[in-house]
């Protein structure tokens, strides 16, 4: 039986690509210091080595001695070298040969030439002008590119808002590399348009060649920030778009395609990569599904998104078999982003929603029939969106009401919705996980914050994320009760302490686009894995601490 | 679009009318903001203890027959708001009850009458005593 790691379940074997505690120096081990323009060592800067022909990028950080050392699956042979550290390029090396005869690959810097291609969406939404109403907006616009491509726009504000129209007629699940378009077009605020538009006409470089505010830049990582290792996986194809990614009992990552109608399934030891393709029951509709979870029977459950229903895959036998939604039920705007299958085995019941209706469905899985339950319907019309779910022993749903500020409760035997409003007005709540306590861990997407909420006694405790313009995406408790936090905006992995409310940011290679994380309780220690939405990869980050 | 003939329409084509309407939040800038004439009966007031002190962080429970349950809490100056339900709800269908740790559950009581056709902000009044 397929056992997530979130129930507890033995250690398998330890993870090849985790570095090991070494003694001494039983093995070579390529390291070297990072060292200024200026000769200086530098604290915080990623060094990143890819072995020739390979697609594993490794990264370290350099301690404040301006020291790294990259671990002991970094083996003999040719690679390309690359660093990370806002305001500097790579001087030399650009390869580096690691041979029994190899001291150590010291990093020389220069200035960078370029400041505005370093900065991540965070650093953008630091250094605009204005106030964080004018800039909401933008934080949905990191779901399908890069801040930087609005900044170095040359719209007016005439100009852009046929863009801004253009853009919201996107389906959600689009990326540049897979470029979807809604079967429905939205409904606009022309004056909300209009004012977006007034902003960032004001924010890019449509005014002159240079932009009108100084780019800031956050500080590099120090201390037990620079204390990771980062392997960085390329998947085989640049369309893969991984949303989703769970690593089950056998170290296996599988994750769902946002833009492509496969699961994924890869596996970090060998390399190994393999695709299950399922069918587009509507073509000419969006391909690719948002959620990923599995049931507790070792199936796995996705949600397509526009090509609706729902779709579960049996590991055994590596079939699929598709829920249609009921044609009264479907339309074209019909789409399921999550499912929460977790607990089906209580009553055969699964949960989805639909984002078109701000609805919640229930699956019941032995008729194949959809039911429809409005959270909302009492409430005067709003901006809903029943988005991050979880479920009780009893199949109870708990959701994030990711359009609002509030969680959701319905009640598996009586439909009966309870609403718990979140202490942080307009936070929406994004993604979550249940501990073993029945406790939900949240994030709260537009408040910069992650959140506990205790359904026993009602009761929320809330952090602010440490960076400013974090927006996280989604939380998840390891077993020693640190929270882990990663979005698609600042190319950090959180780690909180709750109980001190202390933090670690962990800077990450690349610029990073994370949706849904998840923590490997069996590896020692404690292993993060998510994907890079937008640049075909899985990400499997290990703490050295 | 609109597959309606001879007034009749679909199931599919009201509920597309109503995606349309109530697209989910993926962005604010495309929600078209919520109409004041959409709102309906809201409810707010002040939690106190026996004495009259305000009480913070008390859990006021709206419910709604036949609908949802709301789980507020009173701010530090014992202050809640429900926010606006439908139109469409009953103003005399809808309780409001608080408690907190220490004190017997007691239920809101309206500061005027309410009428059921009630589509303003009614001010509630939740006495607690100590348990």
């Amino acid at each position: 039986m397929l056992a997530w790691p979130r129930a507890g379940f033995a250690a398998p074997e330890p993870h090849l690509a985790a570095p090991e505690p070494r003694l001494a120096t039983a093995e070579p081990r390529l390291g070297g210091r990072v060292l200024s323009p200026r000769g200086e060592p530098l604290e915080g800067v990623r060094v990143s080595v890819r072995k020739e022909g390979a697609a594993v990028t490794v990264t370290v950080v350099s301690d404040h001695d301006g020291r790294f050392a990259l671990p002991a699956d970094v083996g003999f042979g040719r690679y390309a070298v690359a660093v990370r550290a806002v305001g500097f390029a790579l001087k030399s090396p650009a390869s580096f040969v690691f041979s029994p005869a190899t001291e150590r690959m010291d990093i020389a810097l220069a200035q960078t030439q370029d400041l505005a291609a370093q900065l991540s969406n965070t650093e953008w939404l630091t250094s605009m002008p204005g106030d964080f109403e004018q800039k909401r907006p933008l934080i949905e616009c990191m779901s399908c590119h890069t801040l930087e491509r609005i900044a170095r726009s040359h719209y007016d504000a005439t100009q852009l808002v046929p863009v801004i129209k253009r853009m919201a007629g996107y389906a959600n699940n689009t990326t540049m590399q897979r470029i979807q378009r809604r079967a429905v077009p939205r409904k606009f605020d022309d004056a909300a348009v209009s004012k977006l538009a007034q902003y960032l006409a004001s924010v890019n470089l449509s005014r002159g060649p240079s932009w009108s505010y100084p780019l800031k830049t956050l500080p590099r990582p120090q201390w037990r920030a620079t204390r990771v290792v980062i392997h960085q996986y390329d998947l085989p194809r640049k369309s893969i778009a991984p949303h989703d990614v769970r690593v089950d009992a056998d170290g296996r990552v599988w994750y769902s395609n946002f833009v492509e109608n496969f699961l994924g399934r890869f596996d970090p030891r060998t390399g190994e990569h393999k695709e299950f393709d399922y069918p587009a029951v509507k073509p000419g509709f969006p391909t690719g599904a948002l959620a990923l979870e599995a049931d507790g029977g070792g199936h796995l459950w996705l949600a397509p998104m526009f090509q609706s229903g729902l779709v579960e895959f049996d590991i055994k036998t590596s079939t699929f078999k598709i829920y249609r939604l009921p044609s009264n039920l479907s339309t074209d705007a019909s789409q399921q982003s999550l499912v929460m299958p977790r607990q089906s085995q209580v009553d055969g019941k699964v949960w989805t929603n639909d984002v078109s209706t701000q609805a919640i469905l229930r699956l019941d899985i032995a008729t194949g029939g959809f039911e429809s339950i409005d959270p909302f319907k009492f409430l005067a019309p709003a901006s809903h969106s029943p988005y991050g779910m979880a479920v009780d022993a009893g199949n109870d749903l708990y959701f994030m009401d990711f359009g609002g500020e509030s969680i959701g409760r319905v009640d598996a035997k009586t439909l009966r919705t309870t609403l718990y409003p979140i202490p942080t007005k307009r936070s929406r709540p994004r993604r979550c996980m249940m501990d073993a306590q029945g406790r939900i861990w949240f994030a709260e997407f537009a408040a910069n914050k992650v959140a506990l909420f205790d359904s026993q006694k009602d009761a929320f405790k809330e952090w602010d994320a440490p960076t400013p313009h974090t927006y996280p995406y989604d939380v998840f408790l390891d077993r020693n009760g640190e929270l882990w936090s990663a979005g698609m905006a600042s190319d950090r992995v959180l780690r909180l302490d709750p109980a001190t409310g202390q933090s670690i940011e962990y800077l990450l290679p690349l610029q990073t686009n994370i949706r849904r994380i998840f923590i490997d309780d069996s590896a020692r220690p404690v292993t993060f894995w998510a994907g890079s939405n937008h640049g075909a990869s899985i990400v499997e980050l290990t703490p050295l601490d | 679009m609109f597959r309606c003939v001879m007034g009749f329409c679909t199931a599919a084509t009201m509920l597309l009318a109503a995606a349309l309407a109530r697209a989910g939040g993926d962005a604010d800038l495309v929600m078209p903001q919520h109409n004041p004439a959409d709102e309906g009966v809201s409810f707010f007031g002040i939690v106190k203890d026996a004495r009259g002190t305000p009480l913070a962080d008390a859990t006021v429970t709206t419910t709604v027959k036949n609908g949802p349950v709301i789980m507020i809490r009173s701010d530090a100056a014992g202050l809640f708001n429900t926010g606006p339900f439908a139109r469409s709800v009953v103003a005399t269908e809808v309780t409001v009850a608080c408690e907190k740790d220490g004190y017997a559950p007691a239920k809101g009581i309206p500061r005027t009458v309410v009428k059921p056709d009630t589509k303003k902000p009614v001010e509630m009044l939740c006495r607690l005593a100590r348990q």
